[in-house]
């Protein structure tokens, strides 16, 4: 009996500094610590990469890669996809993102953006992320 | 006097042992000393006002034709000219041609000087791209402050000057003054030249450093060694003006006061011998070389018209379809060897689905050849090349156009490998792309400022990085995605936003397509408006 509950205190401990952990990025302008972070990141799942992430991603933009010519990737943004061109206009730059490469290239391409769905993060949280590129927009 | 076949024979024995030791060992790079070697295999008889000289090129020891120039400028190549004398003596002198670009069919401006084999200069000779034909000159050089003075003024100025009347790497000891008088301290005689018939040019000249000259005491047997010359890269700011002046018409003077002793005179005297002429008579200018790197013929000599007008100085104008340059690559196309390399590649790939490459070569006796095909991976190949790759082909096999990695390999060759300035890509469907060096140092400019983008493991890509406030990866990305939203294929939206990138980024590479006809024509892009995700795009072929 005494043994139960000391198990069950354990676990307790355990799931709740799993899940009352800070995430890494908690801000968009917090962004830039995937790049010092990168190799915490490489090898691992892009669902393991967004956990790191608090700010709702809303917007990706798809390149597939074509083996010897370029690289697949997903720009991930934190804007939707309705207000970025407007962002872009007024700011004369683009908005923060950060892009993913993966090995696999089963997506179409998309430089205009599309919204990010819960189902794409299904579809391509599985993606294993081979290198991360951050691009912080400015103040 | 030596007659020439001693000098020949002298040559010959000399080159095969010691000359070619030292052309190894003195050869140094880009700014260092160069070793020019004569190739006699190469020597062309020109006849010249019923004159006979013998026209030999030299050679750097690798076989390259073209010696880069110091400082930014452009190349310059080197030939010893004889003239041949009925009674079977010679008389030599050293020419150096200087291009402001890579080549004689690719300047714009071409200058050359004549010295003797003891140092001492004789003429020079102009050409640019508004007079097709080279034309004696006068040479007064200038520093490099008083360049920059005259530049800005020399356009509504007359300009009065003292030539000097000896060595052309002295520099000029003088000054100019507000009304653009310049004044020599080591003047022998006065002329006066209209501004509009002269111009100022930076070029680089090289002289022979090999410290075997003996100038001013040029008799016979004192002469430097003329089988192989060490040279020097040396920034030459220069006032070139072109036609007799009304205080030189005389003839007679020094050999760089006018050049009346090569346009004018008595030329057919069929009795001629060094004996009768005047010592520092010079040679004339031959034609340029009649065969180019890549095969093609160079434009037709003529000769100089010292009374023809000599336009005011325009800069060069831009030539948006790089229309020279792609009728190189068209002649390229029409080889033999790239003939058969196309054909033994596409075989290749044929068979396996993988990547091959040819690399097209031009000996050092002028042929051309092709290497055999080099097997490669799934996407990825050898490039073929060697000293002597003047092109190189491989294919895709899928119908993507040249890419990013494409760009940077080729830049990256064409730094170490002068004459290779070709680089073709056939994809599956049998498109025939050639990406071609239209400025070489624009090209190395390009590659240190946006350095490509590395992932182990995965092609090379257009950086990512910001710099001077452009990303070159989504520039590239928002070009292609505006030309497939205009209804392009996929193809031709990679075509578009690589043209774009190339033209617009200044990367000193022009992006070709060969059509149905066999010519190429360039693909240019152009932003016509907004900025990022708002940016609009124009795209054509050059026709």
């Amino acid at each position: 009996m005494k043994n139960s509950i000391q198990a069950l205190t354990v676990l307790l401990i355990l799931l709740v500094s799993c899940t009352g952990r800070a995430q890494m990025v908690k801000s968009v302008d917090e962004i830039d610590k995937l790049d010092s972070n990168k190799s915490y990141f490489i090898g691992k799942s892009i669902k393991h990469l967004l956990s790191e992430i608090k700010p709702e991603i809303k917007m990706a933009k798809f390149v597939p890669g074509t083996p010897g010519i370029n690289r697949s990737s997903i720009t991930l943004f934190f804007i939707p996809v309705n207000k970025y061109k407007q962002y872009a206009k007024d700011h004369k730059h683009e908005p923060s993102y950060f892009r993913v490469t993966v090995k696999e290239n089963d997506f179409e391409y998309n430089w205009k953006g599309l919204e990010w769905t819960p189902e794409m993060e299904k579809k391509f949280g599985c993606y294993i992320v081979q290198g991360i590129f951050v691009a912080k927009g400015r103040k | 006097m030596i007659h020439l076949k001693e000098f020949q024979q002298n040559s010959g024995l000399k080159k095969t042992a010691e000359n070619t030791r030292m052309a190894q060992c003195l050869f140094r790079g880009p700014k260092g000393v160069f070793m020019v070697k004569l190739d006699w295999s190469k020597a062309e008889n020109v006849s010249w006002h019923n004159k006979s000289f013998l026209d030999v090129p030299y050679y750097l020891d690798n076989g390259q034709r073209y010696v880069p120039g110091a400082d930014g400028n452009g190349t310059a190549s080197f030939n010893l000219v004889i003239h041949l004398y009925k009674n079977g003596d010679y008389r030599a002198a050293i020419r150096t041609t200087s291009y402001d670009g890579l080549s004689y069919e690719t300047s714009t401006k071409v200058v050359q000087f004549y010295e003797m084999l003891d140092g001492r200069p004789m003429n020079i000779w102009y050409k640019d791209a508004r007079r097709q034909k080279i034309v004696s000159a006068t040479q007064i050089n200038i520093s490099k402050e008083e360049y920059q003075l005259i530049k800005r003024k020399m356009s509504h100025r007359l300009l009065s000057s003292k030539v000097p009347g000896n060595s052309r790497t002295n520099s000029f000891a003088g000054s100019v003054d507000a009304n653009m008088n310049i004044q020599s301290e080591a003047g022998s005689g006065s002329n006066t030249y209209d501004s509009a018939n002269c111009t100022i040019t930076e070029t680089t000249t090289y002289y022979d450093c090999s410290g075997n000259g003996n100038p001013g005491s040029a008799g016979e047997g004192e002469y430097a060694d003329p089988v192989v010359v060490a040279v020097c890269p040396f920034v030459t700011h220069t006032i070139v003006c072109v036609g007799e002046t009304p205080g030189n018409t005389g003839g007679g003077g020094g050999p760089s006061t006018g050049g009346s002793g090569t346009s004018g005179g008595s030329n057919g005297d069929n009795n001629e011998s060094p004996d009768d002429c005047n010592d520092e008579a010079p040679p004339p200018p031959p034609p340029p070389p009649s065969v180019n790197p890549d095969g093609t013929t160079a434009p037709p000599y003529e000769s100089p018209t010292p009374c023809e007008l000599f336009l005011p100085e325009e800069p060069p104008k831009p030539d948006p379809c790089a229309t020279a340059k792609a009728q190189i690559a068209e002649k390229r196309t029409k080889l033999k060897a790239f003939i058969d390399g196309l054909k033994a590649v596409k075989e290749a790939a044929a068979i396996d689905g993988k990547e091959h490459s040819i690399a097209i070569n031009q000996n050092t006796d002028g042929t051309i050849t092709v290497t055999p095909v080099s097997q490669g991976a799934d996407f990825s190949v050898n490039s073929n090349l060697g000293s002597k790759s003047i092109a190189n082909l491989h294919n895709h096999p899928n119908t993507s156009p040249p890419s990013a990695g494409d760009v940077y390999s080729f830049i990256q060759n064409n730094s170490m490998l002068p004459n290779y300035t070709t680089k073709f890509v056939v994809t599956q469907d049998g498109s025939i792309y050639a990406l071609i060096i239209t400025n070489q140092l624009a090209a190395q400019d390009f590659s240190a400022k946006y350095p490509k983008s590395i992932l182990p493991g995965s092609p090379p890509e257009f950086t990512e990085v910001e710099i001077d406030g452009v990303r070159l990866f989504d520039e590239y990305q928002f070009s292609r995605e505006f030309f497939r939203g205009e209804d392009f294929t996929n193809t031709e939206a990679n075509e578009g936003a690589l043209a774009y990138i190339l033209d617009s980024f200044n990367a000193g590479i022009a992006l070709l397509k060969m059509n149905d006809d066999g010519s190429f024509s360039k693909i240019n892009t152009k932003k016509t408006g907004g900025e990022g995700p708002n940016s609009t795009f124009v795209k054509n072929k050059c026709q």
